[in-house]
C-alpha cells in the first residue's frame, strides 16, 4: 500500500508525459537516461556502475556508437528517495531518452522503472537483485543486470559448504527486499545441501545498536555451539555498524555477505577486519579468472583511479546489452529491442554470460566471485556457478513463508 | 540470569542515548515551545566534524584523531556555536511567529544543514573508526559488557545530575525553569529572554555533541541522515514523558529505549522486524491513559 501511494505522483506524472508525448526522441543520437541516486546511501551502489556505464558509452562512441549514432547520457538524481525516484524517471523520459537505466535496488529503482514501463520504455536496473524488478513486479519492459538475490545467498552457501563449514547462523536486516532475498536463498539452499541452521535473528538498517541481537547470539552459542559461518543479509551503512559490533563482541566467526558488501571502502568502520566474504560480480583486484574483467579494471584504474567495488562491470554491461539488442533489432524501437533482449541466451556481456527470457528478466544462473577481506584488505577467494539453484517459484515467494 | 542482566544493560544503554537526545529537544521545547527538528543535524554535523572535509569515499580522521580531551572539547564547542548561531539567525527573527512557522523553520534548517553536508562531504555514507577500543567488552560482575555501553550510561547519569544541579542552584538555571513555566511572566520579572534562550540552545548543542560522539563510536559510520532515527524516537519520548518537563523527557527516553530492547528480545522472530509497531503501540496506550504524558506540566496541560 505504501509503495502504491508513493508511486501515485510518479504514475500521474508518467501518464501526463505519455499523454503529451515524450519529447520526440531525437533520431540523430541514442539517449540513455539514468534515473539513479547521486546522493544518499544508494549512491554507494549506483555511483560505481554509472562510471562503468560512462566508460562503455565513451568506448562505444569511439567505435561509432549504436547503429552509427552517438550515445548521449542524461542523468536525473533520485536522491535515494522513492518519490524523487519517480520524478527522476519522468524527467529522463521528458528529456527524450530512448532507454532508461534505474537504481541498483528493487525498492529504490521501482518508481523510475514503473514510469518507464508506463511509457513503453525499456528500463534496466544496474544490479537490482530482486526478480520483482522485472516482468512480474514492474512490467514487460523492466530488466535487471544481476543474478536474483536468492542466488547470491545460494552461492554464499555453496562457498561456505566447500570451505567445510556446516553450522550456519543468519542475521537479517529486515529493512529491504534485497536482504530478505539473500537470506532466503542462503537458508533454503543451505538446508537442502545438508547444512545446519542453529539460529536466525533480525535487525533494522537504522538501529544504532544490535546489542540485544548479540546477547541472543551468545546465549545460542552457549547452548548449541558457535556457528561456523554467519550470514549477514544487509547493506551499508547499517551492515558496517552490525559487523563492527559483532567483531567487537569477540565473535570472530566468518561473515558472509551479498554484493552490497563488495569492496573495501567500508572496512575503516571495522578496523583489522578478517574473514569477511562477499558474493559479488567479479574481482577488481586484478586476479579475476576472466581476462576481460582484469583488462576492464586496468582501463578503469587508468581513468578513474582505484575502483571501490566490482559494480562498474554491471554498468558497462547494461550499455553493452542495449547496444547489442538495438543493433540486432536494427532499430531503437522499444518493442523490437525488447524482443532481442528477451532472446539473450548466455550472451557474453562483460559481467558474465547473461540469459533473459520473455518471462524472466533477471539472470538465474551466473558465475559470481567471492571476495574476501583479510586484515582489512580485499582479494579474490573463488568464482562459483551454481546450476542447481533454487526453484523458480521460490524466486517469487510470499515472503511470509516460514523458513525459520 | 546473565542474559537478563545483559539485556538490562542493553536496554538502559539504548535508553540513555534516547534520553540524552530527548533532553536536548525537551530543553528547547520547554523554553520556546519549539520542536527543533534540526537537533538531529546538530548530531550529524558533530560526527562529520571529526573528519577532513572532502567528498572522497573514505574518511580521513581530522579532529577525530586528536587526543580525547581536545577532541571532545572541540566537537562540543563546534556544536554549541552552531546551535547558538542557529537560534540567533534562524529562530530569533521569528520569535513571535506562530509555533507552526517555527516548526517549518526548524525543518528548513535541517534541510539546509543536510544539503550543506552533502555538498562538502558527498552524499555517500562513510565508515570511520572512533575510539575503536571502547566497543570491546569488559568484565562486570562476571558478564561481558561493551565498555561503550557503560560509558553511555555513566555519561548520561553524570550529565543529568549536572543539569539538575545547574537548573536548581544557579541563577541562569532558575531563569530557564521560570521561562519554561511562564515565559511572559518571567520576562516581566526581569529574566532576559534572549540570554535564557541562547543558553538553552547552548546546552542543547552540548548534549547533541555528546550524543554524536557516542553514536559515531557505536556505529562506525557517518551519513547525512544519521541523526533522524534518534530524533524521531526522541521526539516521541518527549511526548510520552510529558512535553515541557525535562524529567519527563529523560523518562520518556528511557521508556522508549527500554521498550525497544524488550520487544526486540521478547518478540517471536516473525514479529521482530515489526518491533517498532509494538513500541509505538505502547506509546499510544500510554497517551490514551495519560494524554499529557507521564509527567504533567501545569502550564502545558489543557484546561477545559
Amino acid at each position: 500500500m505504501r509503495k502504491l501511494t508513493h508511486m501515485l505522483p510518479g504514475l500521474v506524472v508518467a501518464a501526463t508525459v505519455a499523454m503529451h508525448g515524450a519529447a520526440q526522441a531525437d533520431d540523430h543520437e541514442v539517449v540513455i537516461g539514468f534515473a539513479i541516486a547521486e546522493s544518499g546511501w544508494m549512491n554507494a551502489y549506483d555511483g560505481p556502475p554509472l562510471i562503468g556505464a560512462m566508460m562503455a558509452i565513451e568506448e562505444f562512441n569511439a567505435q561509432g556508437g549504436i547503429l552509427g549514432k552517438p550515445i548521449r547520457a542524461v542523468i536525473a538524481d533520485t536522491k535515494t528517495d522513492l518519490i524523487q525516484g519517480a520524478k527522476a524517471g519522468a524527467e529522463v523520459v521528458a528529456k527524450g531518452a530512448h532507454f532508461m537505466v534505474v537504481s541498483c535496488d528493487y525498492d529504490m529503482g521501482a518508481p523510475a522503472a514503473t514510469v518507464a514501463d508506463a511509457n513503453k520504455m525499456i528500463a534496466i536496473s544496474f544490479c537490482a537483485s530482486d526478480a520483482k524488478l522485472g516482468v512480474q513486479g514492474i512490467g514487460p519492459y523492466a530488466f535487471t543486470m544481476n543474478i536474483f538475490g536468492q542466488g547470491e545467498g545460494v552461492i554464499g552457501a555453496r562457498y561456505a559448504w566447500d570451505r567445510g563449514w556446516r553450522k550456519g547462523y543468519a542475521l537479517l536486516d529486515a529493512s529491504g527486499e534485497y536482504d530478505k532475498s539473500v537470506c532466503h536463498g542462503f537458508l533454503e539452499y543451505w538446508k537442502r545441501i545438508g547444512g545446519e541452521v542453529i539460529g536466525v535473528d533480525t535487525f533494522m538498517q537504522e538501529d544504532a545498536s544490535i546489542a540485544s541481537q548479540i546477547t541472543r547470539y551468545k546465549k545460542m552459542a552457549a547452548e548449541r555451539g558457535e556457528p561456523d559461518v554467519l550470514m549477514l543479509c544487509s547493506y551499508n551503512p547499517g551492515a558496517v555498524t552490525a559487523i563492527r559490533q559483532i567483531r567487537a563482541a569477540g565473535i570472530d566467526v566468518p561473515i558472509l555477505g551479498g554484493d552490497s558488501m563488495d569492496g573495501d571502502y567500508w572496512v575503516e568502520g571495522v578496523p583489522g577486519l578478517s574473514d569477511h566474504y562477499a558474493v559479488t560480480f567479479g574481482s577488481m583486484y586484478g586476479e579475476d579468472p576472466r581476462a576481460e574483467v582484469n583488462e576492464f579494471f586496468e582501463r578503469y584504474r587508468a581513468k578513474h583511479g582505484a575502483p571501490d567495488s566490482s559494480f562498474p562491470l554491471n554498468g558497462y554491461s547494461v550499455v553493452q546489452a542495449i547496444k547489442i539488442a538495438a543493433e540486432r533489432a536494427g532499430s531503437l524501437d522499444s518493442d523490437k529491442v525488447l524482443a532481442e533482449l528477451n532472446k539473450f541466451d548466455k550472451e557474453p556481456l562483460l559481467w558474465g554470460a547473461t540469459t533473459f527470457t520473455p518471462d524472466v528478466h533477471i539472470d538465474l544462473v551466473h558465475p559470481m566471485a567471492v571476495i574476501q577481506i583479510q586484515n582489512g584488505k580485499g582479494s579474490h577467494a573463488a568464482t562459483i556457478t551454481v546450476e542447481d539453484t533454487v526453484p523458480l517459484q521460490l524466486i517469487f515467494p510470499a515472503f511470509t513463508e516460514d523458513l525459520y | 540470569m546473565t542474559a537478563f542482566f545483559q539485556n538490562a544493560i542493553d536496554a538502559i544503554a539504548l535508553g540513555s542515548l534516547f534520553a540524552l537526545t530527548a533532553l536536548g529537544i525537551g530543553l528547547i521545547f520547554g523554553v520556546m515551545r519549539l520542536i527543533n527538528f534540526a537537533h538531529g543535524d546538530f548530531i550529524m554535523i558533530g560526527g562529520y566534524s571529526l573528519i577532513v572535509p572532502s567528498s572522497a569515499m573514505t574518511a580521513t580522521l581530522f579532529i577525530g584523531a586528536w587526543p580525547t580531551p581536545f577532541l571532545v572539547a572541540t566537537i562540543c564547542l563546534i556544536i554549541i556555536v552552531l546551535a547558538v548561531a542557529s537560534e540567533r539567525l534562524a529562530f530569533r527573527p521569528l520569535r513571535d511567529a506562530q509555533p507552526s512557522v517555527l516548526l517549518i523553520t526548524s525543518f528548513a534548517l535541517s534541510f539546509f544543514f543536510e544539503h550543506l553536508v552533502i555538498m562538502i562531504y558527498g552524499g555517500r555514507p562513510k565508515a570511520l573508526n572512533l575510539w575503536g577500543g571502547l566497543i570491546e567488552p569488559v568484565m562486570v560482575a562476571g558478564v561481558r559488557i561493551p565498555a561503550l555501553q557503560i560509558i553511555t550510561i555513566g555519561v548520561t547519569v553524570t550529565l543529568l545530575l549536572l543539569l539538575v544541579l545547574f537548573l536548581r542552584y544557579t541563577p541562569m538555571g532558575v531563569a530557564i525553569r521560570a521561562a519554561s513555566e511562564d515565559f511572559r511572566m518571567a520576562r516581566l520579572l526581569g529574566v532576559r529572554a534572549n540570554r535564557v534562550i541562547a543558553v538553552a540552545f547552548a546546552i542543547s548543542g552540548f548534549l547533541a555533541a555528546v550524543v554524536s560522539l557516542l553514536l559515531v563510536a557505536q556505529t562506525g559510520v557517518l551519513s547525512f541522515h544519521m541523526g533522524i532515527p534518534l530524533v524521531l524516537f526522541a521526539f516521541v519520548a518527549t511526548v510520552v514523558g510529558g512535553m515541557g518537563s525535562l524529567v519527563g523527557a529523560v523518562l520518556g527516553g528511557f521508556v522508549v529505549g527500554v521498550s525497544s530492547v524488550v520487544f526486540q528480545t521478547v518478540l517471536p522472530i516473525d514479529l521482530r522486524p515489526n518491533r517498532d509497531v509494538f513500541v509505538y503501540g505502547m506509546v499510544l496506550l500510554i497517551l490514551l491513559f495519560r494524554p499529557s504524558g507521564l509527567v504533567k506540566v501545569k502550564s502545558i496541560e489543557e484546561k477545559v
